[in-house]
This record gives structure tokens, sequence and C-alpha cells, in this order.
């Protein structure tokens, strides 16, 4: 992801594939060669197996295949470098911080950069764009989590945001409906870059989030703050156009009291790594759009991956989003399942207030 | 609806990845034949061999269940050095065995029920265990751990796993080996390490997690090598820890419920189950809680218990921190409000 920013901070101007037009002939607009039609199955085929952006390459759009190759080969490195840095040091607590953060972003620049390249030999770029920035907006709904250690059942979820300029302030809340669980976020975010997080742009994050386990004698506390963006890829090459990426690295603290010691909060503190990415393709014109991502946090529903190996507990969850807009007009409805330690699923009406 | 069924039951076994090994938990320790049945309630391995019956202790004290058309010879390794087996109050001659940690009788034919334990172990004089994990591939020097452990006086050691490198049988039984040059019984839950050779653990070495008594302490080894507690397992220490609220009552897992850097996530997958853990734990009256897996030393609290950090086994040791191989010597008083008298480490290197 990191490489894939820093790709795009070395490519022209980002230009936005037109919507009308097939997206094979915007990419002779910004001097990228034509796509040699006979050779697209061979594109495919090379994006596939090895990747590295060989596939574009082979399909006739070089300069998009290097930026790409650029992303894969760099995030490879990252992750080496990385993952070596962590069993050399013996994943010291004083120094696994920048070499976590290397090989997740290393991982996901990889990840991302091969998905990129399938998908645009595939699609040779889609006429997806982004949705307008919303002034407010609320949501009401609800979600399912199952998981084997908690009889947490079904949720009702609502909340909003409310925008002004560059800063957005939310709230997020999610009650249990059979069981004695709730959890409340307040967040805030500003934005560095850019004027819509929908679009290409960086803003800074934080929240609070409280959740209290009733039934199971505890409540947390976290607090965090992170920096993160949204990169949409036309940037990259006129065959990723209505596709983005989006990255965010941060710290948090996350306060634990126990009934059993008092109730307050702070008995346990433990600090908080966030890392999120995602690949996400936009959904018609301004209607939608979904989103497979990856989160290294393990501290709200979804927790880890569960899995049965000598790597248990290192990953994060993984996930599913996506949001879309009836007519894209006001009303609209987003879903999500993600799966770590649990199973959830989630489905929201949504209402905008557009500017 | 069975479709969806079958659906919910996959989606569920995909979020219990140490169900198997739950499982395997309730039907270890048996030796089940026409004319020839040993049970040893899930604390030990056991296998037939052409004399009798051979196998591997997982705690100090074992009840086995006897069913024998004629005489046979138990072989029993891994057992304390002073362990006598009893039929009521017969007392069955231990024969001469290659090593102290090995125990070898006639059993003669009969259904009865037999008990292998120390005369002490319902003893309640303080007591000094050792705690080693995370060998891994260090496996060749860690002969340097057990002569010095040898001359510490430890009754027993136990281990929060993570003896070998990837669980392999080869590996498994080139520790058992290794353990004959240690003076006491060695008893151990699984890391995450183990996890590939499940089955070769349930052979060679039995349950994967193991509750036991010794001298009025409750030894709760609990199997989380997989970063969860499975429910099965969970539930097993729910009573123990129901059982012994009030009573001397220490914890072992591999995998710490919290990682002292949170940033580097070697604890749990779910902070959420980890926390409700810790609850539990500290509402039972639990009184130390013992972790393996970051390869260092760290003493600090979670939800007000003494808990302790020891992965000193040899495997690649975290730098900058001035702990390299080491292990624990731990003293538990039972008749002290606050049984954990002592948490003492001791460098190998």
């Amino acid at each position: 992801m990191l490489v894939a920013f820093a790709t795009h901070a070395r490519a022209d101007p980002p230009q936005r594939a037109p919507l009308a037009d097939a997206p094979l002939d915007a990419g002779a607009a910004e001097g990228e060669a034509h796509v040699d039609l006979e050779m697209r199955p061979w594109g495919a085929a090379f994006a596939l197996v090895p990747g590295f952006g060989l596939g574009h390459i082979a399909a006739g759009q070089r300069r998009t295949g290097l930026r790409l190759m650029a992303a894969t080969l760099g995030g490879l490195g990252a992750l080496v470098v990385g993952v070596g840095g962590v069993a050399i040091t013996g994943a010291s607590r004083r120094t696994i911080f920048p070499l976590y953060a290397l090989s997740l972003a290393g991982f996901a620049s990889f990840a991302f950069g091969w998905i990129s390249d399938i998908a645009g030999t595939l699609s040779h770029g889609g006429r997806g764009r982004a949705a307008p920035r919303s002034r407010a907006e609320v949501y009401l709904g609800g979600r399912y989590v199952h998981d084997p250690q908690f009889d947490y059942g079904p949720f009702a979820d609502f909340g909003g945001a409310l925008r002004r300029g560059r800063f957005e302030g939310r709230l997020d809340a999610s009650l249990a409906l059979g069981h004695d669980n709730q959890r409340v976020g307040l967040g805030g975010s500003v934005l560095l870059v850019g004027m819509d997080t929908r679009a290409t742009s960086a803003r800074l994050r934080s929240a609070l989030t409280l959740h209290r386990f009733g039934s199971e004698g505890f409540q947390s506390l976290a607090a965090e703050l992170a920096l993160g963006g949204r990169l949409t890829l036309d940037a990259i090459g006129p065959s990723l156009a209505g596709t983005f990426v989006e990255g965010e690295l941060g710290l948090g603290l996350q306060f634990f009291g126990y009934e059993v010691t008092g109730g307050g909060l702070g008995e346990d503190t433990q600090a908080l790594f966030l890392m999120r990415a995602a690949y996400g393709v936009f959904l018609g014109d301004g209607r939608g759009e979904l989103r497979i991502e990856y989160d290294h946090r393990r501290d709200d529903f979804a927790g880890a991956l569960s899995v049965n190996s000598i790597g248990a507990g290192i990953l994060g969850h993984v996930g599913v989003h996506g949001v879309g807009w009836f007519g894209g007009g006001s009303w609209g409805l987003d879903a999500f399942v993600e799966y770590g330690s649990a199973w959830i699923g989630g489905l929201h009406l949504r209402h905008r207030w557009l500017p | 609806m069975k479709r969806s069924f079958v659906v919910l039951a996959l989606l569920s076994a995909c979020l219990r990845p140490a169900e198997d090994r739950a499982r395997l938990d309730e039907v270890v320790g048996r030796v089940e034949e026409t004319s020839l049945s040993v049970v040893a309630g899930g604390q030990a391995a056991l296998h037939r061999t052409a004399e009798g019956v051979r196998g591997w202790a997982a705690a100090p004290t074992l009840q086995l269940e006897v069913r024998a058309d004629a005489d046979f010879v138990l072989v029993l390794d891994n057992v304390l050095p002073d362990a006598v087996l009893q039929r009521g109050d017969l007392t069955v001659a231990r024969e001469l065995s290659e090593r102290a940690t090995q125990g070898r009788w006639s059993v003669p034919a009969g259904d009865a029920p037999y008990l292998l334990r120390a005369l002490d172990a319902e003893a309640s004089e303080p007591l000094t265990i050792g705690v080693l994990s995370d060998i891994q591939e260090a496996v060749g020097e860690v002969q340097d751990i057990f002569s010095r452990m040898n001359e510490d006086s430890l009754r027993f050691v136990v281990s929060t796993g993570d003896l070998t490198e990837n669980g392999s049988r080869d590996q498994l039984e080139r520790f058992q080996e290794e353990l004959e040059r240690l003076d006491v019984p060695f008893y151990s839950t699984v890391g995450n390490h183990e996890v590939p050779g499940e089955s070769d653990w349930h052979a060679l070495y039995g349950p994967f997690s193991v509750f036991f008594h010794f001298h009025q302490v409750a030894f709760s080894l609990v199997d989380s090598s997989v970063a969860t507690v499975d429910p099965l397992a969970r539930a097993r220490l729910d009573d123990v820890v129901a059982a012994n609220r009030g009573a001397a009552h220490v914890f072992l897992t591999h995998i710490p419920l919290f990682d002292p850097s949170g940033i580097r996530a070697g604890a749990f997958r779910s902070r959420n189950e980890a926390a409700a853990l810790a609850a539990d734990l500290a509402e039972g009256d639990v009184d130390a809680l013992f972790f393996g897996h970051v390869h260092s030393f760290y003493a600090f609290s979670t939800a007000g218990v003494p808990s302790y950090i020891s992965g000193g086994g040899g495997a690649i040791e975290e730098e900058l921190d001035g702990i390299s191989r080491h292990y624990l010597r731990v003293t538990l008083d039972p008749t002290s409000d606050d049984p954990v008298r002592e948490v003492g480490v001791v460098r190998v290197d």
C-alpha cells in the first residue's frame, strides 16, 4: 500500500478515465499503448502467474505494468525485510512496531498489486467512480455475531456522521438484543489531502470506543489515532479506473476493567496496533462501492483469524464491505461480512444529505 | 433446511481450530482390548506392548482402571521417582527400571482400580517446581538446562509447550529421549509449534490439556496453542476453577492472554476472549498465570492476578531484553493466603 502511494507520487497527475468511453481507449489518451486485444488472454494469464505487472505488460500496457511491478516487487521486498527483521530481533518489543508495519504494508502492496494486475487485464477499466461526499449520514440496522466464545447473537446498530469542510465527527453504536453487551464509539477525522474520503485522500482519524461485556463482567475503552488514506487506481493506469486501495496505520491504548477487581478501567492496559488495508471497486457512477479488507486489530468483534497452524494469532481479520445508493440518491444500504475469531454479518439502511 | 444446517456447522467449525484436540482429550489414555483394559482417566498416553501396557504420564497422580485376564507388565515413563502403584491398601512392588522417572510393575490379573501416586501427594508442605517452555530448535542444548534443574531440588517441571520445532513424531520422540536426562517428570500442554503434529502428541504425550493436584495445589495446563481455548477445554477449566475456589491454583497455557507489548500480538486471537477468561480466572481466585510463546521473561498482572511469561528454553531469543535461556523456579505454599511464595528466574547462559 505504501509502495502504491509512493508510486502514485511519482506518477503523472491522475486523470479519471472517461465514463462513456471504452477504457481501452483511455490508455492512449494517457500516453499508454493501446491494449492488444489478441494479447488480452495472455495478459490475464500472465497476471495470474507470475503477476508482478506482467499481465499488463503482455497486454501492451507497459507503463501501468511497470508501476504494478514496482508495487508488487516493492511490497514483496518490504515483506521480506519486515519478516526477516522480526525473526532476527526475536520479535523484540523495542523494534516490533516498524517491522510489523513494514511487513503488513508490504504484504498489502504485494497482494493488491497482484489483484490489480489481474483485474486490470480482465476488465481494462471499470466505469465506476466515487460517490460524492455527503454533508451528513445516518444508518440503522443490525448485525449478527457468531462467536464460539460468546453468546452474542443479534445486535441493533445505529449511528451517523456529520461533515463540515475537512472535518468529520461520527457516532457508532451496537447494542446486543439478547445479551448484556453494548459498544459505543465516538470518532473524528480531518482530511489532510483531498476533499473527499471517497476519492484519493489522506486523513488523520481518532476514536474512543467503550465496549461493555455485562454478562462476562468486564469492559474496555479503546483510544486510538491513525493516519490513513485512499488512492483511486486510475492514477496508476487507465485499466485500473474504477478501483481503489485504502491503507491505515495507527496506534492506540485499550484499557480493561473487571467487575471482580472493582470495575475501574485501567486494571490492564494494552497497546493497540492499527493497520488496515483494502482493495475496492466503485459501483456505477457514484452509486456505491465494494471492498475487500484486511484489519489487523483484534480488539473488536472479529478478532484475529482462526487458523490451526503454528502462525495462529498473528493475522487479524478479513472482510467484505459494500454500500449502494438507490439511484445514486439519498437512500442506500450497506452490508458486510467479517471473518476472524467470529463470523459477523451486518445490514444497514442508510440516509445521506448531499451537498 | 438440511443444507443450511450443514453450512452453519461448517462456519462454526472454522472458528474452533482447537476442537479436534479437545475431543481427543476425551478419549486419551486408554488401552481397551478383550483380554486387557487399562484406562488412565485422560492423564496419560497408553499403548499396548507384547508384555502388557506402556505409557507416558501427563500428571503426577494417575487413577488406573484395570481389567486383565492374565498378569501383565505396566511400564510408565515420566513418573515421580518415588511414585508407588497401589490397589487399595496393597502396594505393587516397583521393579528395577532404566531410570528414576520410569516405573515398571507386574500387575496381577483381575478387575481393580489402581492409584499411581507419590506418598506426599496430598501433603500441604511448600512445593518447589520448575517452569520451562519454548525449547523448539534448541533441543540439542536443553541438557544444560536439565543439568541445572537436577541440582535444584525441583519436585517436577511444568511447561506451557513449544518443546519442538514443528511437532513431528521424530522431534517429539527426540524430546522424550532428552528428558531421560532430567531426574524429575516433565508435565506439559502444547504450544503452537506442536500443532502440526497433534496426532503424534496424542499418541506420545497424551492429553493436550491436563488438570491435577499435588501438595494441595491445583494445576491447570490448558491448550491455547492456536491463540484460543476451545469451548470444550474451557468448560473443563471452568469446572476446575469452580472446584478450587479458595484453594491454591496455578494456571499455565502457552499463548499469553495479553502480550505486555500489545503491538506484537503474541497473545490470544481475540482480546475479548482473553479479557473474559482473565475475568473468570480472577473471579475463581486463581493465584498465578504462567505463559510461554514470547521468548523472554515478563512479570506483570492480569485482572489483578500475578502473571509471568517465560519462554527461555532456547528458541530464538527476544533481543534487547537482557534475558537469555532460563527457567523459573517456583515455590508454592498451599497453606498461605498468597500461595505463590517465590518466582525466581534461573539463568542458564
